[in-house]
């Protein structure tokens, strides 16, 4: 699929799916989810896990 | 003398030297001629970067830049070029001007003639630069 591109400063920059932002904190995610994952961390690991999946399916 | 075969809205699908006669239309596809050479006819709008014309150019997210050239051979002040589906008006100076890909995000810029009654969107006037990891 074609990805959106915006004009910012003179240069034209792909719009980053919700899959990609998702993925680029893939890292971090895994080293959070090494120790006791916080209250406030789990609903945003969860988010970002779904959207992964989401892309997986959709492709 | 170019033969030149447009689809059915018009759009210039592609070309060549002869006549063509052999051509399998599809429905609603024409035929017309212009009195030109294919190489003069491919220079009527060209893309380029790094110097690779009709390629898929490769870079490497966070690099620098990426500088397309975008070249005419007919007499215009500026010309549209479809990047991704967003129609930028490129000025001209002497049939040549630019545009700036940033290598911020991954993905796949696809650079083509807004005008493909005009201009070709295949071999020279086409171009795809992929930013990767």
């Amino acid at each position: 699929m074609t990805r959106k591109v915006m004009k910012a400063n003179g240069k034209f920059v792909l719009v980053p799916t919700s899959a990609d932002v998702a993925r680029s904190k893939g890292m971090a995610d895994k080293t959070i989810a090494e120790d006791k994952i916080s209250d406030a961390e789990l609903p945003g690991i969860l988010h970002r896990i779904l959207e992964r999946l989401d892309a997986l399916e959709n492709n | 003398m170019i033969t030149v075969i447009r689809d059915s809205a018009g759009n210039i699908k592609t070309y060549a030297e002869h006549a063509l006669d052999d051509y399998n239309f599809a429905m609603g596809e024409t035929r017309d001629t212009v009195d030109s050479t294919l190489l003069d006819y491919s220079q009527r709008f060209m893309l380029q970067a790094a110097g690779v014309l009709g390629q898929t150019v490769y870079v490497k997210q966070g690099g620098d830049d990426v500088t397309v050239g975008v070249s005419t051979s007919l007499r215009m002040d500026a010309v549209d070029v479809d990047i991704n589906g967003t129609i930028e008006r490129v000025p001209l100076t002497d049939g040549l001007g630019e545009i700036v890909l940033s290598t911020e995000n991954i993905g796949q810029f696809i650079i083509t003639p807004a005008d493909r009654k005009m201009f070709c969107a295949a071999g020279n006037g086409i171009l795809v630069v992929e930013v990767i990891t």
